[in-house]
């Protein structure tokens, strides 16, 4: 009951969010210079050909107009047509959204497990040699440029060894081919973070391994592996997670540098071409699907401590 | 004599078996190197939607890219032939019979024609390229495959050279338009040898060969060579350039600097490239600036930079060739050029002009292709000889919009396109595209006249008087010209490169033996 | 700052910190060629002359990475002072003031902050228009101002309802000026390690837009806009991506310890803290 409470205020709060983000990039985008029909027509841009299109986009009605004319599109889950593909906004995120869930998932999963194993690794065999080295191999990923990882990864197992393709879009939904054309791109979107979640995972077991409790149960003559995977890990699990809630805000973002780097249709480049044409129903439609994703995740997170660590209460 | 003909029929089932057998499907893979917006042929916009629509689509007329002849000759594709009225005010097209359009829309007729060129005058289709047909009166169909066009004057000759750029006379089945509606600029329909199959955002666009393909006999183009045609979006070219080593790409469209230099490093490969430049980068001057409206000035900067050297720093991608149209147009050269690279001169001019410390410039561009590059060349140059440069760069989508609202001395741009006079509109008091503020009414008569002069002969010398006219007056500088490179996997033949970067046609293309 | 000394990973990356910033700084002086000399050596491999290499201008490549470096640390030193100050002008106004202004600020400020950083900065590029320093700063300012108005937000509000607040208040003492001497002062060494965090990663979000275009123009590069201009080359001059490259995540690394340093002096527990959390 109190789970379905907390549900429902969270549902609602996670719709208000929504619509304020909304309402932000809304009114944002149309408040500065540089319309979308000077974009699309550049040099082409006569007089004529500038109101024809300027009517026809529907682009000429005062703003507050606009936004109703939006708000009552998005009631009927419309979002509305993109002015430079002249397709649906629902079409053009449908066709690529399913590719950015499956890179965003794989990413997550091999920045989790490597980072998990890293970090329970390195917190085991605290300050030796292979501690260091293996946090200073995590601090070297943090601090390359996404698309620098991405073009190392390409020429070492794409052209060089040829592992995986170079392109990075899967068009078949083969298990094959999914882990033909996912693992790179998953692999420099995810190691970044992995070096975080090894880093986090690392410091905070390193404290549980020196608790007491851990202690007792050494002295009952508990092996190393059940107490390390059984008792310290559920203990880091529950920070963790509150990490990676906003771990996957931070990855949505660098989707954008992936998706262009391993040729990947995807979300992040469909937000970028609509930034750089000012097609502003595209744009709106991919922050709508971003800012849901996100509200999803953090709810999806929050619930999950419940799980890891059931003493906490949802109020 | 038995024995023979035994051995040839069984050869003959051999070969019949072996083709029923193991006859996989060819794929041709090309890239494309931006996003596909638009594939209505009146409306295409990036350069994608123009390289699909080169594969999907035939236009009337056409320029000959197979040619080395400077001009590149115009010839008919679906035109049989095309008769020019004496006084240059009406032409007569008359297309091949029998050709089919894709997906079953029958044949082409006469019909088509005329209503595919209404279409791009329609204001409702709302196409840039309208402006190509503004001397048009009126489009009559006179027989079953014959279009009469009649101009408001004597303009055929330019008419015809702008029908051979930018889907400027694109045929479509007038029954596929009106039945597919809104979805028609999604799904092309036309009669060239690839049709159609499936767009996915993101990813590229899928053709098919089209059995019924009529081949063009004239061009000697065939059946398609491949069953399907992949066209994948890669925008980085380093990146494409790794999928054609790996073998995921058969055909490499080169855009940026420092591919060519890369693909002369690989084995396996094919490097050729357009029968000549056609991508003009030019920097343009605002005259109504203090400094820059001086002659003398705009001559000084011209003086300045040593356009061959950065023609050749730039890499072979790009060839010297100051002059305001693109080498392969009619009557196009540079024999007005007459600003060879002289600091000492560009000084004195500027001394002249009462500048002897130099002044402040301000230089934009966008950091898009090798505008960029372009740019910090001549800014360089022109540092050398007392100019203070000041760049900006401004996003590519703005850039049209921020450089008629003329906050610059100097801007970068490059265009193509394929008559003179679609060049000389730029210099014209009257053109909406003219950032610069130059012109007089005399040059907008000039050019008036040379455009709607019938006889190309004459045509000729007006258009070299115009181009005369503008390089004394400088109000742009013609830096250099981009050739379009394609890698090539060897197991690819017949790959024909068109102009502008990635723009090749695949009608003759076939796996290689 | 004594034990920030007897911190191994501080002193670490306190070194190279300030040898780079030394190298940046001193760069008119102690870069072996102007970045104005545009040679006919294009893309030369690194020897002893050029030991980055050239660059496709035929620019000394180490030249350009220690004049880059002082503009792309300018501009990440200009875009945190900018931003903590925005940020604390509207956290403090936020929970000072309470109320509508209050619950308005703050549902926008999480709304930016819920976005992804990268996508809120192309979204500011692309509003800009022009490419160059100040919209660079101005895009990455935006998604930093949230972060520090929501620590300043909850500094504030307890602050404001303190005894002697209210007591000096009663003295007649202006209250903007109690919050200048009591509260903002306390919210020093937070900040310092807040930003220490986020310099690293504002120098890889330039990086990344500059690979889309949307970063420092060409005229005034940044590392990012030359690690991505040397990606054209990437497999002809790799050296072009590898050893600026290297320096940015020598910087980066450098920072982050520095960062990681201050902060488990200032507090050290707040290091590795385990907190049961619980969900509001």
């Amino acid at each position: 009951m109190a789970l379905l409470k907390y549900t429902l205020s969270r549902a609602v709060r996670g719709v208000l969010s929504i619509f304020v983000i909304v309402t932000i990039a809304f009114f944002a985008i149309r408040l500065v210079p540089g319309d979308p029909v000077d974009v699309w027509l550049g040099d082409y841009a006569t007089p004529e050909l500038v109101a024809l299109t300027t009517a026809a986009w529907g682009l000429d009605k005062p703003l507050h107009v606009q936004y109703f004319v939006f708000l009552r599109q998005l009631a009927k889950g419309d979002l509305g047509t993109s002015l430079r593909a002249n397709a649906s906004v629902t079409y053009l995120i449908g066709e690529v959204f399913p590719y950015t869930v499956r890179l965003m998932m794989a990413g997550a999963l091999i920045s989790v497990i490597l980072g998990v194993l890293i970090g329970a690794y390195a917190a085991v065999r605290h300050n030796s040699v292979g501690d260091v080295a293996s946090m200073t191999a995590c601090m070297v990923f943090l601090s390359i440029p996404g698309f620098v990882l991405g073009y190392l990864l390409i020429f070492l197992f794409a052209v060089t060894w040829r592992i995986f393709p170079v392109i990075g879009g899967e068009k078949t939904l083969s298990v094959a081919a999914l882990w033909r054309h996912l693992t790179l791109p998953a692999l420099s979107l995810g190691l970044g973070y992995a070096g975080t979640v090894a880093r986090m995972t690392r410091s905070t077991m390193v404290e549980v391994l020196n608790s007491d409790y851990i202690r007792t149960a050494r002295s009952k003559g508990l092996r190393q592996s059940t107490i390390v995977f059984r008792h310290a890990m559920r203990n880091t699990l529950t920070s963790l997670v509150s990490m990676i809630g906003v771990q996957v805000i931070v990855m949505l973002g660098g989707l954008v540098v992936t998706e262009t780097v391993f040729s990947r249709p995807g979300l992040g480049r469909l937000y970028f071409t609509a930034v750089s044409a000012r097609d502003y129903p595209l744009m709106q439609g991919s922050i709508l699907v971003i800012a849901v994703c996100v509200v999803v995740v953090t709810f999806l997170v929050d619930l999950s401590y419940g799980i890891i660590d059931p003493r906490i209460q949802y109020t | 004599m038995k024995r023979a003909a035994l051995v040839v029929c069984a050869l003959a089932l051999l070969v019949a078996a072996s083709g029923l057998m193991g006859r996989a499907e060819s794929v041709l893979r090309v890239r494309l190197a931006n996003e596909i917006v638009n594939l209505d042929y009146a409306n295409s916009q990036s350069v994608s939607d123009i390289v699909v629509l080169y594969q999907v689509m035939e236009g009337l007329v056409e320029m000959d890219w197979t040619s080395s002849e400077m001009p590149i000759p115009i010839r008919g594709r679906l035109a049989k032939s095309y008769e020019v009225s004496q006084d240059g005010t009406q032409i007569l097209f008359t297309i091949h019979e029998g050709i089919k359009f894709h997906r079953g829309y029958g044949e082409l007729t006469a019909e088509d024609v005329a209503y595919s060129m209404k279409r791009i005058m329609d204001p409702v289709v709302k196409s840039r390229i309208a402006t190509y047909y503004a001397a048009v009166q009126s489009i009559d169909v006179v027989g079953p495959y014959q279009v009469k066009v009649t101009l408001k004057d004597s303009s055929a000759l330019t008419f015809i050279q702008a029908l051979t750029w930018n889907g400027a006379s694109y045929i479509t089945s007038k029954k596929a338009v009106e039945e597919l509606g809104a979805d028609f600029n999604r799904r092309p329909i036309g009669t060239g040898p690839y049709q159609f199959a499936s767009w996915s955002p993101g990813t590229g666009v899928y053709l098919e060969g089209f059995a019924d393909y009529w081949g063009a006999p004239e061009w000697g183009f065939g059946k398609p060579g491949y069953d399907k045609v992949e066209m994948l979006l890669i925008a980085d070219d380093m990146i494409a350039l790794d999928a054609l080593e790996t073998g995921e790409l058969d055909v490499v469209g080169l855009v940026g600097k420092g591919s060519v230099e890369r693909a002369q490093q690989m084995k396996d490969i094919t490097l050729t490239h357009a029968a000549s430049g056609s991508w003009q980068h030019l920097t343009a001057f605002n005259v109504k600036r203090p400094a820059v409206s001086d002659v003398r000035v705009r001559q000084a900067l011209a003086y300045g930079a040593n356009l061959k050297a950065i023609a050749d720093r730039l890499g072979p991608m790009e060839e010297y060739w100051p002059c305001p149209f693109n080498p392969f147009v009619f009557s196009a050269t540079t024999e007005f050029w007459h600003y060879d690279y002289n600091p000492e001169k560009a000084k004195q001019l500027l001394a002249e002009a009462g500048y002897p410390n130099g002044f402040t410039l301000k230089l934009i561009y966008p950091a898009v292709y090798l505008w960029g590059d372009v740019a910090l060349e001549l800014g360089h140059y022109w540092e050398q000889i007392g100019i203070e440069v000041d760049f900006e760069v401004i996003e590519y989508s703005l850039y049209a919009t921020v450089r008629r609202e003329g906050d610059w001395d100097a801007s970068v741009a490059s265009h193509t396109v394929f008559s003179p006079y679609l060049y000389a509109e730029l210099y014209m008091t009257t053109a909406f595209r003219n950032y610069t503020g130059y012109g007089t009414l005399e040059l907008d008569a000039l050019i008036q006249e040379a455009a709607a002069t019938p006889d190309p002969a004459q045509a000729e010398v007006l258009w070299r008087e115009f181009q005369e006219t503008v390089t004394n007056d400088l109000p742009y500088i013609w830096g250099p010209v981009q050739v379009a490179w394609f890698a090539i996997s060897n197991d690819v033949a017949g790959v024909i490169p068109v102009a502008f970067s990635t723009l090749v046609n695949l009608a003759a293309a076939h796996p290689a033996p | 700052m004594k034990r920030l000394l007897k911190s191994k990973m501080a002193a670490g990356g306190g070194i190279i910190v300030i040898l780079i910033l030394i190298a940046c700084v001193l760069a008119p002086w102690v870069a072996p060629y102007s970045v104005k000399d545009f040679t006919d050596d294009l893309l030369a491999r690194p020897s002893a002359t050029h030991l980055f290499g050239t660059d496709s201008f035929g620019r000394d490549a180490l030249s350009l990475v220690l004049h880059s470096g002082l503009e792309t640390l300018s501009m990440s030193l200009l875009t945190l002072v900018i931003s903590a100050f925005l940020g604390i002008v509207c956290g403090v106004v936020s929970g000072y003031v309470g109320g509508w202004t209050d619950r308005i600020l703050s549902m926008v400020m999480q709304g930016i902050m819920s976005f992804p950083s990268m996508m809120v900065a192309l979204l500011v590029m692309g509003i800009f228009g022009t490419i160059g320093r100040a919209s660079l700063i101005g895009a990455i300012s935006v998604t930093l101002i949230p972060r520090f108005s929501m620590i300043l937000r909850g500094a504030t509000i307890p602050a404001r309802d303190a005894e002697y607040v209210t007591a000096a208040q009663a003295l007649g003492v202006s209250r903007w000026r109690l919050l200048w001497r009591h509260v903002v002062p306390n919210l020093v060494t937070p900040m310092i390690v807040v930003c220490s965090t986020y310099l690293p990663s504002i120098i890889l979000l330039e990086a990344s837009l500059s690979f889309l275009g949307f970063g420092a123009p060409p005229d005034a590069p940044t590392w990012g806009r030359i690690v991505s201009e040397g990606g054209k080359y990437f497999r002809i001059a790799p050296w072009l991506v590898l050893f600026p490259g290297s320096v940015i995540a020598v910087t980066v690394i450098g920072f982050n310890l520095l960062g990681e340093g201050i902060r488990d002096v200032v507090d050290p527990r707040v290091r590795g803290k385990l907190t049961a959390r619980s969900v509001r």
